[in-house]
């Protein structure tokens, strides 16, 4: 359904008037820097990494709110750099956004009703009537219910979970086939989350939607993909089915990961092998293995040559010269 | 003699609108060298709670009733003079966003330097400087940084900049409100580490404010749930996370992803945390409880002792 | 909904705004304080006709120079012309000439405002200049240089002004526009689809215009300011209107000769018109911002 390839996305970083003067070398930030995946019809992937791992950026290429540097990506055979102004803007009905602040990515000014139904009359779907209609339709459809209660609502009349949910109706009320998930659950109380993916999980179910979940947090990506890929610092490190790459993690970066997570249960016995340092800057990444400055099993090969993504298990690939078996 | 001993603290916010109570006669004690965990989620009043321990509640909040006895000395009612010293000197305070914590027009040994000045006037800047330097060795970052911005360091070492800074003083209480919640997960183990290490090494007496249930299942002796103000639950670590018996602190435990437990079914929480303007009659947590009945609805449930718990909850004492 | 409507649901938020201004503590008590006061002089204004005791205009009505007294409370200036009518006439001119240069201000500085800073890039660069530039002149020199070109009348003066306090208003809404333009909120209008004009008009406009309309209630304190300003130096206004700027205007020249009622009440007026605007505009600009919820 979705394909990307070999994407990358700099952005330039911002000189000062004397650099600009004195030196003509630019610096990017290397957001994306030549990512490839896949994704078929049904799927849920979890897009897992830390800070500066691009995953965000990933989100936005995927909807085209950013161009891409180089590289394609094809959604059901279009190809989604071809696409420009009208045709984009009509595009855009099958690949859908859920934000991570649902106070942010509702206008403070607009009732929570019309902002879903803003969404069919963008994209000039039916008659007022229909929309309104429609929209009802989707508030109890999230939970919302009775919509009477909630259509005529402004976002800071309702609950951070109930917000989430009318972004969660935006982004479904046009039907889209895929929906990217940035973050949906981070910025809501820990005791509705589940509830949260769990209308996620139905609603996919009754739509026939497919997911790509963006993520830092492991234990979530966990309970809700099916397969994962883990990014950092621009790179894809390791994809696979999930029980493969969080049963049996070949990449030592994963393994840092999965070690670091805090597990809530005192009598758990942990493992950690927590690397050295710091995500390095994406302006200036390490040469070779991006991780090899902070990997415990570095070799000289790591920081000379770049490890490409290859299959080590079935299904199961990684990017690492000394995979962990 | 416990080292900090808040007894039925109120502390109210005077809005336009209405009195809230943050915080509902808590009660809680932490000794010397124990890591205390207060978990609750957003609204729940940890943070007052927190800030009340050096009389930091911002206004319109204010503690109305209530004791708050740190070995010995009265922090609501004491002078000026002696809470100043108390903060920073006798109780270290890390805030919960590093990023605008620090000063960023001020190096990082000036930060130090004004830290240990400001309580031993006497100390000269060379000492001071010196001492900073260990503090932060122990911390993982290296005196050459001394002399770097805020905007120099990234979210993991600021949050150890913060860290050193609330230890400078040799502290004999450590407060650290939501520590890794804006860190990435890796440094955010290594942070907790920090802390672990921290408590061995100085013996250092913690409390843990956060909504993150893993990070005190790994760090805290025991546990103080929050819900709405009021504390519902109160146990050892251990008792807490194997024999819940709050029903918020089973279904907070419940709604938690847990990555090494196979096929785990997450459940949540219906409805939403009370609106603390006009709170429901009874136990706060009735609206949204599996189990409630008459009694909760009509009367608030005090903090009684349960085998090894303190809970907050007529069903206890039913049985 | 149009944009009608959503224009219109936009000034009826605005009401109920108004009805709650008494609870919301010290920027309500400015706001109320100054409304009061904006309105009674508007109230003045308006019933000018009926509440003048005397033609304003007509010579002779009194003694030269006639101190204030029982017949003449605000007494009469070197015409004879009776102070007080004077005063409660004077206001209206003052008042239309303020209120045009604000619409017009209004009208030219948000659209411009608006549709340069969202596209962006040479646009926004070239009319930032453009503005900038205007900006950097001393309001009141530029409004006489304009007022001089364009010659008296009401319509005349309000332009000279307008063109003054432009600038204000395109960098008040530039500022808000390039703010939020970049919030999760127009990127999701974006993400469904939403034309530049929906987005500009539903999701950026509704969220600039509070602002706005806190400049503009401030202004209107500097426009008055200003077009007193411009009767004073002799331009704007034909000597028949009664006007409060040409009173101040005559008053300096008789205060020497003891006559200090001839300044002080116009003067005093243009105060009170000028203050109340401003406190009107500082209460609103506190109570729109719907921060203030907490």
């Amino acid at each position: 359904m979705l394909t990307a390839t070999d994407l990358k996305k700099y952005f330039p970083v911002e000189r000062g008037f004397l650099d600009k003067m004195l030196t003509s070398h630019k610096r990017f930030v290397h957001a994306v820097d030549g990512i490839s995946f896949s994704m078929s019809r049904g799927d849920i992937l979890g897009l897992v990494g830390e800070s500066g791992s691009g995953k965000s950026t990933t989100a936005k290429l995927c909807l085209k709110l950013v161009e891409p540097t180089s590289g394609q990506i094809a959604f059901e055979g279009t190809d989604l750099t071809a696409l420009h102004g009208e045709e984009l803007r009509r595009f855009r009905r099958n690949i859908q956004l859920i934000f991570q602040d649902p106070t942010a990515s509702l206008s403070p000014r607009i009732r929570v009703g019309d902002a879903i139904r803003h969404a069919l009359s963008f994209q000039g779907v039916g008659t007022p009537a229909q929309q309104v209609q429609r929209t009802r339709e989707m508030l109890e459809r999230v939970g919302l219910t009775p919509w009477s209660n909630f259509y005529d609502r402004y976002p800071h009349q309702l609950s951070g979970g109930q917000r989430q949910r009318v972004v969660i109706a935006r982004a479904l009320v046009l039907n889209p086939k895929f929906v990217i998930a940035d973050e949906p659950i981070a910025m809501v109380d820990v005791s509705v989350r589940a509830q949260i993916l769990e209308l996620m999980l139905e609603l996919k179910k009754e739509f026939d939607l497919t997911y790509l979940f963006i993520t830092h947090d492991l234990a979530m990506a966990n309970y809700v993909c099916r397969s994962i890929a883990i990014m950092y610092l621009g790179k894809i490190l390791e994809m696979g089915p999930k029980e493969e790459v969080f049963g049996n993690p070949l990449h030592p970066y994963t393994l840092a990961l999965l070690s670091s997570i805090p597990v809530p249960d005192p009598k758990a016995k942990l493992e950690r092998m927590i690397p050295k340092g710091e995500i390095p800057s994406p302006i200036k990444p390490p040469e070779g293995c991006r991780f090899h400055p902070r990997c415990p099993y570095a070799q000289e090969i790591c920081s000379e040559h770049e490890p490409q993504l290859e299959e080590i298990r079935t299904g199961h690939r990684a990017a690492c010269f000394f995979p962990r078996m | 003699m416990p080292l900090l001993d808040i007894q039925s603290l109120v502390v109210e916010y005077h809005t336009l609108k209405a009195v809230v109570r943050a915080v509902d006669r808590v009660s809680l004690s932490v000794e010397k060298g124990e890591t205390l965990g207060l978990v609750g989620e957003s609204g729940c009043g940890k943070s007052t709670l927190g800030l009340s321990a050096i009389r930091l509640v911002p206004s319109p909040g204010r503690i109305t009733n209530g004791r708050v006895s740190l070995d010995g000395t009265d922090v609501i009612n004491c002078s000026d003079e002696v809470i100043r010293q108390i903060r920073g000197k006798r109780v270290g305070y890390i805030f919960q966003d590093p990023m605008t914590s620090l000063n960023p027009v001020k190096n990082i040994s000036a930060h130090f330097v004004e830290m240990i000045q400001t309580h031993e006037p006497k100390a000269s800047s060379e000492d001071a400087l010196k001492r900073s330097q260990d503090v932060l060795k122990r911390l993982g970052i290296l005196p050459e940084r001394l002399r770097d911005f805020p905007h120099q360091f990234s979210g993991g070492m600021r949050q150890r900049v913060m860290i050193g800074l609330a230890l400078a003083l040799n502290p004999d209480l450590l407060i650290a409100d939501e520590p890794t919640t804006s860190l990435d997960v890796i440094v955010e183990a290594q942070i907790v580490e920090l802390l672990k290490e921290l408590k061995e090494s100085l013996g250092l007496t913690l409390i843990l404010i956060t909504h993150n249930i893993g990070i005190v299942a790994e760090t805290a002796d025991r546990v103080v749930v929050m819900y709405a103000g009021r504390v519902a639950e109160l146990a050892d670590t251990d008792t807490l996370f194997e024999k819940p018996r709050h029903p918020y602190t089973q279904a907070l435990l419940n709604s938690v992803p847990n990555i090494t437990k196979k096929d785990q079914v997450l459940s949540w929480i219906p409805g939403a945390p009370p609106d603390l303007a006009e709170p429901p009659l009874g136990c706060l947590y009735h609206p949204r409880c599996p189990f409630v009945f008459d009694r909760c609805k009509r009367e608030e449930p005090l903090l009684t002792q349960h085998n090894s718990s303190m809970v907050a909850c007529h069903l206890c004492d039913k049985r | 909904m149009t944009d009608t409507q959503t224009r219109g649901r936009i000034v009826v938020q605005l009401i109920p705004g108004l009805a709650s201004l008494r609870k919301r503590g010290l920027a309500g008590w400015f706001a109320v304080i100054g409304l009061a006061m904006v309105f009674v002089v508007v109230l003045m204004t308006a019933t000018a006709p009926w509440i003048s005791p005397h033609d304003p205009n007509e010579i002779g009505t009194g003694p030269v120079l006639g101190p204030p007294s029982l017949s003449f409370p605000l007494g009469t200036n070197h015409l004879g012309q009776d102070m007080l009518s004077r005063l409660i006439w004077g206001g209206s001119t003052m008042l239309q000439v303020a209120a045009l240069s604000v619409l017009v201000c209004f009208i030219v500085g948000v659209p411009v405002g608006l549709l340069t800073s969202y596209a962006g890039g040479l646009v926004d660069r070239s009319a930032s200049l453009a503005m900038d530039s205007i900006y950097a002149f001393p309001g009141l020199v530029l409004a006489i240089a304009i007022a001089a070109m364009l010659g008296p009348g009401v319509v005349n003066m309000s332009l000279s002004i307008a063109v003054v306090y432009v600038p204000s208003y395109y960098r008040i809404v530039r500022s808000q526009v390039l703010s939020i333009k970049e919030l999760p909120y127009v990127e999701a209008a974006r993400t469904l689809g939403a034309s530049g004009r929906s987005t500009l008009l539903r999701y950026i406009l509704p969220n600039v215009l509070p602002s706005v309309v806190a400049v503009a209630t401030v202004n209107f304190a500097d426009a008055i300011l200003t077009a007193a300003g411009l009767t004073f130096v002799g331009l704007g206004l034909p000597i028949s209107t009664p006007d409060w700027g040409w009173d101040l205007t005559y008053g300096r020249r008789l205060l020497p000769s003891g006559a200090w009622w001839v300044i002080t009440f116009p003067g005093l007026m243009i105060v009170i018109l000028a203050l109340g605007f401003a406190f009107v505009g500082e209460g609103l600009s506190e109570l729109l911002n719907p921060k203030l919820e907490q």
